[in-house]
């Protein structure tokens, strides 16, 4: 917007921009209260650069710390989750190759680096103001952004190494909110920006580069393998090096109180993989970890119901046709294709086919069991005909066990960690006494319970409930036969429930 | 958009349902454990909560202590220690807590020092928040002054046996007087229910012989419209004023307050004796009104000496020949439901099972407020004239035979 106002005191058009977002005559320094509305990163920029090009201040700081920008910060989480991956069993190739170039990618397309111009520099001059003399006054920045660009051809990009060795003390460029360069100004920038980064993002990324790797991890593993511990993400700011000073709002920024949400973690994955303008992932085929017809196995095993239910969920696949390579493979930005939640879609089969086995109606279900539960006294030798509500309560003591362990794990949960925060300077005293009192008291009543210590990390499996054959109690029903259940038409095995659904469909038979 | 509260504080909130479980179920070692994971809510800033983290801690934290049994009192007051920092709003609080907790461990020299220092406490603003706090620890701290007071009164008295003295005791017994004196002086002024503080500020008093300020204190306490209807108030003054040998006009003026405040009192029956002895008509006409009230209660149901007091009274109105009306008045609004309630055949066999001199007294009054055929004193006669020993049952038997036509009067 052009300022045409004339100058109360001079009588000049002649505007410039203050530190603080007013309009000041240029010719006779008069201050006006006129404010830009529109706060736009244009002009905090603009400040910003005002404030770095005013050059290092003597000042004496006791601890000395790098300027550090977000995106470096997020890159060093990037870089310990994808390690984590890989200690999983995630081949290499996702660290060094595929996670590092997404990332890559979006910092150029954001404009954050790797490219000629990064957001800092391309200030939109205002209209009526002389930019001249700002532009002129600052001098060549040790931008870390250009070391970035620079060292595209390094060996490891994800190294620390090439952050390290560019900056010395730090200087008043760091803004008083927030110990990385450009806290606030990240923080301020369109929340509804769906691409900010942000520590959910980081997942998406994650499970962007799994996807296009095809790497047998779903996005519920990811995520569960994340409130486990086995991928950082809670505190993750630990790892950060000892110079990379974290305060102020970089607190909003890299430190969470809530676990990911697989919506947003998914959705956000989405909205990045069409911004960063990728092609066609690789294709699922039936031999792939994701395909429905591989994670129906996994998930019949752990629910631990017949194997023989497996047929079904892949004459289910195949007939709704949801188990080709064009309905599930990843196209970025296609509006018209669906997009596939792996998991929940191989859950969904095997809730339609106990469906059309069982109709679920709370009644059918009972009795068919109630039939097996017969033959299963009267006939010993063969195997076992399956006993849904044999099933039931096995699984659902099972589940009940578990949930309860879960809960007091949430319950549990210890949020804080060694590495104290602050928001400023002034509340660091308080901080660190509250935390020594903290641990003060833990330790009492620690010892009062028996042993202080804090939960112990389950080890890492894709499995949460195992079966076992092996035991003899019976309670393992992947052998068990299906066949009190159906019946044979035209030489196909079929079921011999009729109904379907709320049992108001008839099945359609088979053509 | 997403859930609304975060993980943090869901999960902290969980982890207090698991604490009070525990604490409910006397499983201390579990909520001992839930509490070390709730702990670090502190360092999170929850102003907009009605109790915050701090408190909560201070709070389970002082019950665990309290029933594990591995922890002791050394651990105990460095726990309080560390409370005491955590919130300056309740600074006083604690104090005044962690006092009662030693008094309840017998560590009254903790008790003391812990209350001197905290009375010392000065914090800007907070000192006249916490007005009411820094009150109650001058109180208290007055109160274990009248208690050494009092440790060294005896040790005194013994030394004077021996025919010893000794200067310093003395000494000592005389600051302490005048630091208690002082602080409760200062506390029951102020309206409230003081009870414990007036007796040792009365003791106090006694014993140096300013008879005169203590029933002024006493007086204050029983009738100050401004203090709580406190019927101990009135028990107090009573014996005080029976001490000194107070003619009986004060005595009854005071307990017929009593009377008025609480019927049951367990002072009622000496209240009917004083009244009985008395010449004045209307003061025996008040005894019976205060012995019938008392026995409307549940708990005076089998007091043997209540109905004593009211049979005698009876009998001797029935004697006289006078004052029959009075009965009358009395009985009117308890015919009703007496009967039911005291004469019923399950009581007369419950009662002559179980206290015969209490069968005894009530089939009296029954006989006579209900005529012979009335069921109690039907069966408590008949039983008690079947044992040849016990003559007195032929007595009464005679003599409600011999008067058995006053019901009628009675009850017309």
């Amino acid at each position: 917007e052009d300022y045409h106002e004339r100058c109360v005191q001079c009588s000049e058009v002649n505007w410039g921009l203050t530190d603080g977002g007013r309009f000041y005559c240029r010719t006779c320094h008069n201050v006006t209260e006129r404010t830009r509305e529109v706060v736009n990163s244009a002009i905090t920029l603009n400040t910003r650069i005002q404030t770095i090009s005013k050059g290092l201040r003597k000042q004496e700081k006791s601890d000395e710390g790098w300027e550090w920008y977000v995106c470096e910060g997020f890159q060093f989480v990037l870089r310990k989750q994808a390690e984590a991956l890989e200690a999983l069993g995630v081949c290499p190739q996702m660290k060094d190759e595929i996670l590092c170039n997404f990332w890559r990618r979006y910092l150029q397309k954001s404009q954050q680096a790797y490219c000629n111009r990064p957001a800092g520099e391309s200030i939109k001059v205002l209209s009526g103001c002389e930019s001249s003399t700002d532009m002129d006054s600052e001098p060549e920045r040790p931008s870390l952004l250009h070391l970035l660009s620079l060292s595209e051809s390094d060996g490891d990009p994800l190294t620390d190494c090439s952050f390290g060795s560019s900056t010395g003390k730090v200087s008043e460029s760091t803004s008083a909110c927030s110990g990385s360069v450009d806290g606030s100004l990240h923080f301020m920038k369109n929340q509804k920006d769906k691409l900010r980064m942000s520590m959910p993002m980081t997942l998406s990324f994650c499970y962007m580069a799994l996807l296009w790797l095809r790497e047998s991890m779903t996005l519920s593993d990811l995520l569960r393998f994340v409130v486990e511990g086995h991928i950082p993400y809670l505190n993750v700011f630990q790892c950060f090096p000892e110079k990379m000073k974290l305060y102020g709002l970089d607190l909003k920024i890299f430190c969470v109180e809530s676990w990911p949400v697989y919506e947003e973690v998914y959705d956000k994955m989405l909205h990045l993989a069409a911004f960063l303008e990728l092609p066609r992932f690789p294709d699922i085929t039936d031999s792939c970890f994701l395909h429905p017809d591989m994670l129906c196995m996994k998930y019949l095993m752990e629910a631990n119901l017949p194997d023989e239910l497996h047929n079904w969920t892949c004459r289910v696949v195949k007939k709704i046709h949801i188990g080709e390579a064009d309905f599930l493979t990843f196209v970025p930005g296609n509006k018209s294709t669906r997009k596939v939640k792996y998991d929940v879609l191989a859950a969904a089969v095997i809730v339609v086919v106990l469906k059309l086995l069982f109709l679920l109606d709370d009644n059918y279900e009972w009795l068919l069991s109630d039939f097996a539960e017969e033959r299963n006294k009267n006939n010993k030798e063969d195997g076992p005909y399956f006993e849904f509500k044999k099933w039931y309560k096995v699984i659902k003591n099972s589940l009940d066990v578990e949930q309860k362990k879960m809960d007091e794990e949430k319950a549990k949960c210890l949020w804080r960690c060694e590495k104290p925060l602050f928001y400023s300077a002034k509340k660091k005293s308080k901080v660190l006494k509250r935390r020594q009192i903290v641990v003060n008291l833990q330790h009492q009543f620690g010892k009062l319970s028996g042993s202080w210590q804090p939960a112990e990390k389950p080890n890492p499996s894709s499995f949460q409930l195992n079966w076992s054959e092996d035991n003899t109690d019976g309670s393992c029903f992947h052998g068990h036969s299906l066949k009190g259940i159906l019946q044979e038409k035209c030489g196909l095995l079929t079921v011999m429930n009729p109904d379907y659904w709320l049992c108001t469909v008839k099945l359609c038979t088979e053509k | 958009s997403h859930k609304h509260k975060l993980d943090f504080r869901k999960s902290k909130d969980l982890c207090l349902s698991y604490i009070q479980d525990a604490m409910l179920q006397n499983q201390w070692k579990r909520a001992a454990e839930f509490l070390t994971f709730y702990i670090e809510s502190l360092e999170k800033d929850f102003s907009t909560e009605y109790m915050g983290p701090s408190e909560m801690i201070w709070r389970m934290g002082t019950e665990i202590l309290c029933h594990c049994s591995q922890s002791n009192m050394k651990e105990f007051n460095s726990f309080i220690e560390q409370m005491k920092t955590l919130g300056v709003k309740r600074y006083l609080k604690v104090c005044l807590e962690h006092a009662f907790h030693l008094l309840c461990n017998g560590r009254t020299d903790e008790a003391y020092q812990s209350l001197s220092l905290a009375e010392s406490w000065r914090f800007g603003e907070q000192t006249t928040a916490q007005d009411k706090e820094l009150k109650l620890i001058q109180a208290y701290r007055g109160l274990l002054d009248y208690y050494n007071w009092s440790k060294q009164k005896q040790v005194l008295l013994e030394y004077d046996k021996d025919g010893f003295e000794d200067l310093s005791v003395e000494q000592e017994m005389h600051n302490s007087f005048r630091k208690a004196a002082v602080s409760l002086k200062e506390i029951i002024q102020i309206p409230g229910v003081w009870d414990l503080f007036v007796q040792c500020y009365v003791d106090l008093l006694e014993f140096y012989g300013d008879h005169e300020e203590a029933r002024q204190v006493l007086s204050e306490y029983a009738y100050n419209s401004k203090f709580p209807a406190n019927p101990n108030a009135h028990v107090y003054l009573y014996q005080f004023l029976k001490r000194h040998g107070e003619p009986k006009k004060s005595l009854i003026s005071v307990l017929k307050i009593l009377h008025d405040i609480v019927p049951c009192h367990e002072l009622m029956i000496d209240f009917h004796a004083m009244l009985q002895k008395s010449k004045k008509r209307k003061r025996r006409r008040l005894g019976l009104e205060v012995i019938f009230a008392a026995l409307d209660y549940a708990g005076w149901k089998e007091n043997v000496k209540a109905w004593n007091c009211l049979a005698r009274q009876v009998k001797q109105i029935i004697i006289s020949e006078k004052h029959l009306e009075w009965i009358k008045q009395e009985w009117n609004s308890r015919k009703d439901w007496w009967p039911t309630f005291h004469f019923s055949r399950y009581l007369a066999k419950r009662n002559w099972q179980e206290n015969e001199s209490l069968a005894y007294e009530k089939a009296l009054v029954a006989g006579i407020l209900l005529g012979k055929d009335c069921k109690y004193f039907k069966y408590v006669s008949h039983q008690g004239c079947k044992d040849q020993k016990k003559k007195k049952f032929r007595t009464l038997k005679k003599f409600v035979n011999k008067h058995s036509s006053v019901y009628l009067k009675i009850s017309g």
